[in-house]
């Protein structure tokens, strides 16, 4: 009769990572062990930090709060941990989930700061999606989070913020990056610390714990979660890859880790990576641009362009057929300002 | 890609003044008549050969072209069939050498395996060298030819035992894609040719990729979806239908009414679904026909931008996929693999001991 891999109790579970047969207590033990490696393989804390642990009352970012606040007092990490939630302003979903986030503050007794979209950016998510649609949801829900969540960090004196991500989750990104051919973000999502750049780094603990693993955790340790899917993501792209990556994932269980270590593996050439860092004009923001991604997108939904900043336009800018507007430096467009037609104060139909 | 009369109907080609019959990747954007789909497919081929240089790059003509029965196999001959037998001002200044892998490790298959390629030979109008060579031969000293039907039961039963086993088939594809590999650059050694042609078309290559992540070799997927591939060193492999889809490769087949077996003997991606490889394939073709035409094309752009890390001295060459490892890396040093080879064949029950001896008698790595 088979026995747990690390003593003679019969086993429960077969750990997702390993394929090990385990009892609840070795299981629960080995778990946090495991992240507990990854903390300290990937070296993502200093003594002394103050760290923002992005909560949702999703199971990811509970367990992760949970199993921080352990290994701190076990091994003695000396972090100071604060609890981030961001209300997007999904009736029927965020506000069920910010009661779990409430239940895991009082079960941690750690500091909990909530801050929501309406407030930062004016909007909800339901008021977004009455605007824009069913479509690229989550590109607006996913830059206003985590400039959000950087906030929140900042207004506990954070300067990192640990987020749930899982292996599983890293490995979708990597694939769906692959996909879309965004070179520099196929090496972010694989790097251990992202972000030092611009002043709030973000680490993910997780990022070697199978999503499985995360979700025996959280049941045997019977932590209160909300797990409905957002009711907007249906539609989204990474949907896709999330079903071929289980799909894969059943039929060879390291699949997962191997599609993370490929990632960690690429290097982008310099050129194809932004290197400029800024503040935003208008909010402050850490920002490659002029204008942070949350600003223009805010002025897409603002001016009623639900596209904004979204999709590249293709429509060449127009020639003017008033000679009074033509300068000796044209209009602009093309490159260089001289490039374009305008000059000619003519339009040939 | 296709001939579908409801999307072509009433169109006009795009290149000539014919009705339009025939389209791509994209119908919306361009249809063709028979003649023009047929140039614009074979200008795909002719640019990668052009664009690159191959065979003006003042060394020796000659060119391995690997040939397995597949479809896009027999394009591929087709092409470098048209290739060289242009005018002078526009003919491919290449010598062709087949070189057929017969990947079968039982004796019956093995002959039709062995006929069917025979009779291929036979149906070239050109006359080209052509070397057969088992894929058991991988385990040799040195790469032996068959100048007749033989079969070696012993090395057979070996790769039987390797790749014929029904457990861990994702695994074991992966390592006969290895082996493949290796033993065409073997093959390219033996016979002192420094380019060697494969068939990969854009469907395989984005497969490949992706297969390549799933193994934990994201590090070289910029080489294996490039057009020229420089892993190995002193050889050359190209890929000149890279950017065909298989669609279009049947459709042209189709087209130019090509001599072509109709049933392929060994497909490069004729896998089951429930491998991670037939799963790629299935998953990136259905992105493809489901409103994201751009997926092969997308996969294949970012992968061949992306870079290895730079490998730190010293290193020597995996033994299986020749790719340098830090020596201090090495997971098994005695066996001189690299992590991604050591999980690999770690994940295949009971590998015998005779393979990591033959692998490393016959390995160019030594």
């Amino acid at each position: 009769m088979a026995t747990c891999y690390a003593c003679p109790a019969t086993p429960s579970i077969k750990i997702a990572k390993t394929s090990d047969p385990a009892c609840v207590p070795c299981f629960l033990n080995w778990f946090e062990e495991d992240v507990h490696a990854t903390i300290t393989a990937t070296k993502i804390f200093s003594r002394g930090e103050k760290v923002a642990i992005g909560v949702s009352g999703g199971k990811d970012s509970t367990v992760l709060a949970h199993t921080l606040a352990i290994l701190n007092q076990r091994y003695d990490y000396g972090l100071e941990l604060f609890l981030v939630c961001i209300d997007e302003g999904i009736a029927g979903y965020r506000d069920h989930s910010i009661r779990e986030v409430h239940k895991n503050q009082s079960d941690l007794q750690l500091p909990l700061k909530i801050l929501s979209y309406k407030d930062l950016y004016g909007w909800t998510m339901d008021e977004i999606v009455a605007r824009i649609g069913p479509k690229n949801n989550c590109t607006f829900c996913g830059v206003f989070r985590r400039q959000a969540l950087d906030r929140g960090a900042e207004k506990c004196g954070a300067f990192k913020v640990a987020t749930g991500h899982n292996a599983d989750d890293v490995a979708e990104t990597v694939l769906m990056n692959l996909l879309r051919g965004d070179i520099a973000r196929l090496q972010r999502s694989s790097t251990q610390v992202s972000g030092s750049e611009g002043g709030i780094t973000r680490v993910k603990p997780f990022r070697y714990s199978y999503q499985k693993d995360v979700v025996f955790y959280a049941h045997f340790k019977k932590l209160n979660y909300f797990s409905v899917e957002c009711s907007y993501s249906p539609n989204a792209y990474r949907g896709l890859v999330r079903n071929h990556l289980k799909a894969i994932e059943r039929v060879s269980p390291r699949v997962i880790m191997e599609i993370v270590r490929s990632g960690e593996a690429v290097v982008v050439p310099q050129s194809e990576a932004p290197l400029i860092r800024r503040k935003c004009i208008q909010c402050n923001y850490t920002s490659s641009q002029e204008l942070c991604q949350a600003c223009r997108l805010l002025s897409g939904l603002n001016i009623g362009e639900s596209t904004h900043d979204i999709v590249k336009s293709t429509k060449k800018a127009p020639v003017s057929t008033d000679s009074s507007a033509a300068t000796s430096n044209g209009c602009g467009s093309g490159g260089g300002g001289d490039g374009c037609g305008c000059n000619n104060n003519s339009v040939d139909f | 890609m296709g001939d579908d009369p409801s999307i072509v109907a009433g169109r006009q080609c795009l290149k000539c003044d014919l009705p339009a019959r025939y389209y791509s990747v994209n119908p919306k954007q361009a249809v063709y008549c028979r003649d023009c789909y047929l140039s614009m497919i074979h200008h795909k081929f002719s640019y990668v050969i052009g664009k690159n240089r191959v065979f003006r790059d003042g060394n020796k003509r000659s060119v391995i072209v690997v040939w397995r029965g597949s479809p896009s196999d027999n394009f591929l001959l087709h092409c470098v069939e048209m290739g060289v037998s242009q005018n002078p001002h526009k003919r491919m200044e290449a010598k062709p050498v087949v070189v057929v892998i017969l990947e079968s490790v039982d004796l019956e298959r093995f002959k039709i395996e062995y006929g069917a390629a025979k009779e291929r030979e036979l149906q070239m109008a050109e006359k080209w060298d052509w070397k057969f060579v088992p894929l058991y031969g991988i385990f040799g000293e040195d790469v032996e030819f068959l100048e007749e039907l033989r079969f070696d039961e012993e090395k057979a039963s070996t790769l039987r035992s390797l790749i014929g086993k029904s457990s861990a088939k994702s695994d074991r594809l992966e390592l006969k894609s290895l082996l493949t590999e290796l033993l065409v650059y073997k093959v390219a050694l033996k016979l002192g040719i420094d380019k060697v042609m494969t068939s990969d078309s854009a469907d395989l290559t984005a497969q490949k990729s992706f297969d390549a992540i799933c193994f934990g070799r994201g590090a070289k997927i910029a080489q294996l979806a490039s057009a020229l591939d420089t892993r190995f060193p002193g050889v050359t492999i190209i890929r000149p239908l890279r950017d065909i889809t298989d669609a279009d490769i049947g459709l042209s087949l189709r087209l130019a009414s090509d001599a072509e077996p109709t049933v392929a003997l060994n497909p490069q991606v004729a896998v089951k679904a429930r491998t991670i490889q037939g799963l790629n394939a299935d998953f990136l073709s259905r992105l493809q026909v489901s409103g994201f035409p751009s997926t092969l094309s997308s996969v294949i752009m970012t992968s061949t931008k992306v870079e290895a890390p730079p490998v730190p001295q010293p290193n020597h060459p995996c033994l299986l996929c020749l790719d340098p490892c830090p020596i201090d890396k090495t997971e098994d040093s005695v066996r001189q693999l690299c992590p991604s080879c050591s999980r690999l064949l770690a994940a295949i029950p009971s590998v015998p001991e005779s393979f990591y001896q033959a692998i490393q008698i016959g390995s160019p790595a030594r």
